[in-house]
């Protein structure tokens, strides 16, 4: 499904990302933890080429991702088109929602479908509509973003991405700007996704939903993989002591 | 020993500023050209604009004559002395009514014209300033600089005189001739295409600009200068996550700026734009000082007539005072519905 090897990324002099490598198969849960800074997000951002990595390989659905360097030796995508086409297949979920402010409930829901897949309105209103329905917001088609609460647009977000049908499902601090009775609704339907066996990538600071639903968890400290396990060994027995440490201050 | 005949100024240059000259000229040919058919085109695109606009007025117009009737008969009937000044603004014979209309009609045109032209301008300036070539960001800067830098009457006015004027001016009266005789000119004109008979011709072309294509220009260029900035601080109003999540899920950058960046630069600029759109119709009075007879030349002349000059000018308040508040309701209703589901209901 999901093949990343050896990502790289520098900012200016600060190395953020050094050699990080993931691969998912289908049905696949990785959460990734760790402090702020330690290049958890960055990596997400990267494996869709929101961030473009300096080096590494980047394979979805055994897709590589084309990339060559430019005049000035940064790596970039050889062809745009190619990148769009695989973010296609990559839902990303944000820390802020970014549902699109002009649009209805349903009309951010149908927009991608429409204008990048080229589904048909009546077709990609029904889906739309089932998407809905499934995070329990069918009732809210028409409203619009503004006049949600924050666990409301998020899940509007998920069902955004999820009308693309993506092969993997990207989190990137889903519930992080939520308020905290909000939490829980946001989680529920991410546990309802991981049920029903889609791939997905989660960068969290929820351990109770690392612990409990990931296949995998992933501890990053300072750009590299610090400890990596199922979450029954990575919870109570890790190997590595700053892990330990970031753990006894989470849980 | 006998002089020597005069040898023909610039004959040593001959070669290479002949080939000089006859490229300048092409490309000045060119360039006529090019600016004709696109104002050519520009004509034909918003030629319907201009049409709806006067069935519309022409509506309004007959509405409000039988209105006139009705209060002048009510008027004269209470305060006969009171229809000396209706008489002033009447449409009849020794009235002002009609020329203050077709006045009120060509500001108006004028307005919307300018106003479509310079939208377009903006939102192409606002583009190069922003977008990531160096060369359209000089461009940009270039253009709003030069116009917001200088006065609007001198827009016009270098527009109106000196663009196409001094352009013919100098093929006509100055180079042309003298080259004609020095360095065998007309021969490199045949040589790229233009006759003997098309450098004559270009001699004696009149290069024309009338006031109201000079008007529209200007007011364009100016509304084009400043909504580029009002237009390119909306576009950085727009919250970048929702541009980063119309990449990520697959649309292109075409797809992000048509979709969802464009439709949300309005409600950040339409406060901007509205007060510029107010400018800009009073800025149609400057027009008048080229003679094109809008509304304030209109009133100007009924004043030198009549020597009703407060009269009149206090008409003429009432007018533009008319067609801002109109236009002020219509920049709420515009900014509402540019800000739908943002402000909460």
């Amino acid at each position: 499904m999901l093949a990343v090897d050896n990502v790289y990324k520098r900012f200016g002099n600060i190395e953020v990302l050094k050699g990080i490598s993931v691969s998912a198969v289908k049905g696949d849960v990785i959460s990734l933890i760790g402090a702020s800074g330690s290049g958890k997000s960055t990596f997400l951002r990267c494996i869709n080429l929101l961030e473009t990595p300096d080096s590494g390989e980047i394979r979805v659905e055994g897709e590589l991702i084309q990339m060559k360097r430019d005049k000035s030796g940064h790596n970039i995508p050889t062809d745009p088109r190619q990148v769009d086409r695989i973010r296609s297949k990559l839902g990303m979920v944000f820390q802020s929602f970014n549902l699109w402010s002009h649009m209805t409930v349903l009309q951010n829901v149908m927009e991608a479908p429409i204008h990048v897949l080229g589904k048909s309105r009546a077709e990609a209103m029904a889906e739309a509509e089932a998407l809905l329905q499934r995070v329990g917001l069918a009732e809210r088609r028409n409203y619009y973003p503004a006049h949600l609460s924050g666990g409301q647009q998020q899940r509007v977000a998920i069902a955004r991405a999820l009308a693309m049908n993506p092969a993997v499902m990207l989190f990137d601090e889903p519930t992080s700007a939520l308020d905290p009775e909000l939490v829980g609704e946001v989680l529920a339907v991410m546990r309802s996704l991981a049920d029903e066996g889609r791939t997905m990538l989660v960068v969290t600071h929820e351990m109770a939903f690392a612990r409990d639903v990931s296949s995998r968890v992933m501890f990053l400290h300072q750009g590299k993989v610090e400890e990596e396990g199922p979450p029954s060994q990575v919870f109570r027995s890790p190997t590595s002591e700053r892990c330990r440490q970031f753990l006894a201050k989470h849980l | 020993m006998a002089p020597a005949p005069a040898a023909p100024l610039l004959a040593g240059f001959g070669d290479v500023l002949g080939w000089l000259f006859a490229a300048v000229i092409a490309l000045v040919h060119g360039i006529t050209l090019v600016v004709g058919a696109l104002w050519w085109l520009l004509g034909l695109i918003f030629w319907p604009v201009g049409q709806l606009l006067g069935f519309v007025i022409d509506i309004l117009g007959a509405v409000f004559g039988w209105l006139g009737s009705v209060i002048y008969d009510v008027v004269a009937d209470i305060a006969p002395g009171a229809t000396f000044y209706i008489d002033l603004i009447s449409f009849g014979k020794g009235g002002w009514g009609d020329d203050l209309w077709t006045g009120l009609q060509l500001t108006l045109k004028l307005a919307v014209i300018s106003l479509s032209i310079g939208l377009t301008i903006g939102l192409l300036g606002a583009g190069a300033k922003l977008a990531p070539n160096k060369w359209l960001n000089i461009i940009g800067n270039g253009y709003t600089t030069l116009i917001r830098g200088l006065p609007e009457l001198l827009t016009l006015m270098l527009i109106y005189y000196g663009l196409l004027f001094g352009l013919q001016g100098l093929l006509s009266t100055g180079i042309l001739p003298l080259l004609c005789d020095g360095t065998g000119l007309p021969d490199k004109l045949a040589l790229i295409g233009l006759g003997e008979d098309a450098a004559r011709i270009c001699v004696s072309t009149t290069v024309q600009i009338d006031g109201f294509s000079a008007g529209v220009v200007a007011l364009s260029l100016v509304f084009g200068a400043f909504s580029t900035e009002v237009l390119r601080g909306a576009i950085l109003a727009v919250p970048k996550g929702q541009l980063e999540a119309a990449r990520a899920i697959g649309m292109s950058r075409r797809l992000t700026i048509r979709r969802i960046l464009l439709p949300q630069v309005w409600r950040y600029a339409m406060p901007g734009l509205g007060n510029l759109w107010l400018i800009m119709i009073k800025d149609t009075s400057l027009v008048s000082v080229i003679a094109l007879d809008e509304l304030m030349r209109k009133t100007s002349i009924a004043v030198g007539v009549t020597k009703q000059p407060f009269f009149f000018y206090s008409v003429a308040c009432l007018i533009y005072l008319a067609i801002t508040g109109v236009s002020m309701i219509a920049t709420t209703r515009i900014e509402r519905w540019a800000s739908r589901g943002v402000r909460r209901a």
